[in-house]
Parts: C-alpha cells; sequence; structure tokens
C-alpha cells in the first residue's frame, strides 16, 4: 500500500515511472487490440475488403491534404497581416505518421484515445496529435505498439491558441468529455466574437503554430464583470476520430522548458 | 506456477478486455459511469477460492495493468486492489458460506470504499470534482457479481474440489 501510494506521487510530480509506463502499456497493449477486434471486425463485414483498404488510403490522403491547407491558410492570415512575428521563430520540423484509433479510455470523467503506433514507430512523448478538421490532442504515454492521446477537451488539457481573425492570444482549457472549452482571462475589451476560429499559437512549444483548434460558440459577459464567459466547440470530431496524423518533433527532442506530464494523468 | 494463479491470470486477462473495450460511438457519454469493475470482481472471486493462491501481491500487480489499461496514475488501482484483496482474505471463509446475494452485499461495500477512496485520491491530487454518479460503478459491480460467479465456478471445480 505504502509502494503504491509512492507511486501515485512519484507518476503525478515527476518523470521517474515513464520507463514503467511504456513497459505496462506494452504488456497491456494486445489486450487493447483484442478488445478493438470486434469493431475492426464490424468494420471489416460490411465491405469488401479492397474497398475498405481503398477508402482508408484515399481518405488518408484527403486528411494530409486538408491538413497541408490548414496550414496554409493560417500562413495566408498571418502574411495578411504582415507580421513578421511568426515567421521569425523558427518552424517546427516534423515527420507525419497515421495511426488509427483502437481504445478510448473507460473513465467517463477522462478523456483520452489509444492509437495503434507506438514509440517502436518513432512516437514520443508529447508530440502533437491532429485529425483532418483539427487539432485533436498530444501523446501522453507510449508503449512498443500503442501510445495513449489526451484529448483537448480533457479537464487536464489547455492549448495555447490565438484568435485566427485578430492574433488575440487566449488559453483554450479542457471541461471535461463533451463540454466545450473554456476561454478564460478574456476581458470585455478584447475582441473576440462568435463564430472566430481559434488555431494552435506555438506558445508554450507544445504544437505546432496555425492548426486548427476550435469555433467560439458562446461570448457571455458584461463591463462589469472582470472577465467574460466565452465557449469554443472543438472542430475535431473528439469523439467520432477513426484516423489521426501524429506529428512528431524531430529528434523527439523538447524545449528545455516543457513540463513534465504527470498532471495530465 | 499453481493452478489457481494460472486461472486467475487468464480470468484477469478476459476481465481487462472487457474494461478495455470501448463503448459504441453512439452510445451516450453518461454510459461510462455504469461500467462494472471486472478486474475487481475476478479478483474477489480467486482470493475467496483460493486465498493461499491469489493474495496482496498479484491484487497490486493486477491493480497496475488496470491502471495501465485505464491510463491513471500509476499506484491507484494498485492501492485500492490492495485494500480489497486484504478485505477479501481477512473475510474469506465467511464469503464461502454466504449466499450470493449476501456476497453481492459485500463486494457494493468492499467496491464501494475503494472507489471514495480513489476518488478522494484523486481529488487530492487532481482537484477533480467527486460526483454522485461515482455510486453507479460500484452497484453495476455488484451486480454482476452473480454472473461472474457463474462463469468462474465451473472453472473452479475442474481445477479440482482441494481448493
Amino acid at each position: 500500500m505504502v509502494l503504491s501510494l509512492a507511486m501515485v506521487v512519484a507518476d503525478h510530480r515527476t518523470t521517474a515511472l515513464d520507463p514503467l509506463r511504456t513497459a505496462l502499456a506494452t504488456a497491456v497493449s494486445p489486450l487493447i487490440f483484442t478488445a478493438h477486434l470486434p469493431y475492426a471486425a464490424l468494420e471489416a463485414a460490411g465491405h469488401w475488403r479492397a474497398t475498405v483498404d481503398a477508402n482508408r488510403r484515399l481518405s488518408r490522403e484527403l486528411s494530409r491534404q486538408a491538413i497541408a491547407l490548414q496550414r496554409l491558410s493560417a500562413l495566408e492570415a498571418e502574411n495578411a497581416r504582415l507580421r513578421a512575428l511568426l515567421g521569425s521563430a523558427e518552424r517546427v520540423q516534423g515527420r507525419e505518421r497515421f495511426a488509427a484509433v483502437i481504445g478510448v479510455t473507460p473513465d467517463p470523467r477522462r478523456s483520452q484515445l489509444i492509437v495503434d503506433r507506438g514509440d517502436g514507430q518513432g512516437i514520443g512523448l508529447g508530440d502533437a496529435v491532429l485529425g483532418a478538421e483539427g487539432l485533436v490532442g498530444q501523446v501522453i504515454e507510449t508503449g512498443a505498439l500503442s501510445s495513449r492521446v489526451l484529448l483537448i477537451d480533457d479537464l487536464a488539457h489547455s492549448t495555447p491558441v490565438v484568435v485566427l481573425r485578430n492574433g488575440l492570444r487566449a488559453l483554450a482549457q479542457g471541461q471535461g468529455p463533451g463540454v466545450p472549452l473554456s476561454v478564460p482571462y478574456l476581458s470585455s475589451q478584447d475582441d473576440i466574437r462568435l463564430g472566430d476560429v481559434l488555431v494552435t499559437s506555438g506558445l508554450g512549444g507544445r504544437f505546432p503554430p496555425g492548426y486548427p483548434v476550435a469555433r467560439v460558440i458562446a461570448v457571455e459577459g458584461s463591463t462589469s464583470e472582470a472577465f467574460m464567459n466565452v465557449q469554443a466547440e472543438p472542430l475535431a470530431p473528439l469523439r467520432r476520430l477513426q484516423d489521426v496524423v501524429v506529428l512528431s518533433v524531430a529528434g523527439g527532442q523538447r524545449p528545455p522548458w516543457d513540463q513534465p506530464l504527470g498532471d495530465a494523468r | 506456477m499453481p493452478a489457481p494463479l494460472l486461472a486467475f491470470w487468464g480470468s484477469l486477462g478476459v476481465a481487462l478486455v472487457l474494461t478495455a473495450l470501448a463503448l459504441p460511438a453512439a452510445s451516450p457519454a453518461e454510459l461510462g459511469w455504469f461500467r462494472p469493475q471486472w478486474a475487481v470482481l475476478v479478483l474477489l472471486f480467486w482470493v475467496m477460492m483460493a486465498p493461499e493462491a491469489v493474495g496482496m501481491g498479484s491484487a497490486w500487480l493486477a491493480g497496475l495493468l488496470v491502471d495501465s489499461v485505464t491510463g491513471s496514475l500509476l499506484g491507484q488501482h494498485a492501492l485500492t486492489y490492495v485494500f480489497i484483496a486484504w478485505a477479501g482474505l481477512s473475510l474469506y471463509q465467511r464469503l464461502r458460506m454466504y449466499s450470493l446475494l449476501q456476497q453481492a452485499l459485500i463486494v457494493l461495500l468492499t467496491v464501494l470504499a475503494a472507489e471514495l477512496a480513489a476518488a478522494l485520491m484523486l481529488r487530492l491530487a487532481r482537484g477533480q470534482a467527486l460526483s454522485l454518479a461515482l455510486l453507479w460503478a460500484p452497484l453495476m459491480t455488484a451486480l454482476c457479481w452473480p454472473l461472474v460467479y457463474g462463469a468462474l465456478a465451473p472453472l473452479r471445480r475442474w481445477l479440482g474440489p482441494s481448493l
């Protein structure tokens, strides 16, 4: 019992247990693949095998294009504002890897996915995970064959964002599965409107800048209150994801100020 | 490895697959609150039937695997499972005499205590709010006890009457 308590504290506060997490994740990944079998079988039963393969290849190609396009539109917005600010920061050079979603966390309070690529395929802790529609989350645990992804609507997740229209910096905090993101600390003087698209700012170094995150669906508050209540809906369909892209930072090195991931668990 | 221990790890594997099984994407998210803790049931069954083979050590390791499957803090389930195994070990002689209903009641109480301890721990660690919906999982777990008992009892009989 004492050992368990010590582990809980250690896992929450430090990265010391990461190798153990990796080993355990590798050990249980056959079970997770087994649990995914019924869904995989359902998918295979509905279509001809070849059609499924072609479909998957094409939809992956499509999401690759969509992601490239998202990035372009963000770049255009930047250029239009004639600001060399983001351009001057070095762009993250990463590798894109496709991964299929093979599991979700059974805990209704958490918002996590398991994907079928692990550190054996070059995926590292903290890698950004993207969908065709927008940012999905980040990798918080890797096994040899699978990894665990923390989604942007988890209580433990905050995403540094900017408003695409005017470059206003903000945070998009997860409020739990199925609940819109909260955008705190904006006063009524700040220019944010319904329908504004929030994209990653790249601050914090975890996510590359310019990827769409969420759309503002509620802006409430009066001048008498210090902060407005702003809510935003994630653009990626977090409950219906099947394929995602994991963006690995080259060399797997993280900025020195990067925090351990314990708080996310 | 003694046969009951093998049987324990085998049935625990099945329980872990059931734990990891995703709900259909179309189902409401609230359904997640009603998921029984299959691993606890398997653990309690084998602690009760083979206390000399399956003890707190096995419970701790099983809890660690559950931690990995559910993505919780490492040690969270290990801690509660050691407690549950301890309760099972101290009660196993009485548990064997009880009817299924009485056993299910004991399951309800132990899982409830374990769940509350875990929730308290998460509140301290993460500031996660306590929710009354927490009470559904122990209830479902207790309701599933006859099911697990019915599935594992033939396996135990097959292993031999000596247990």
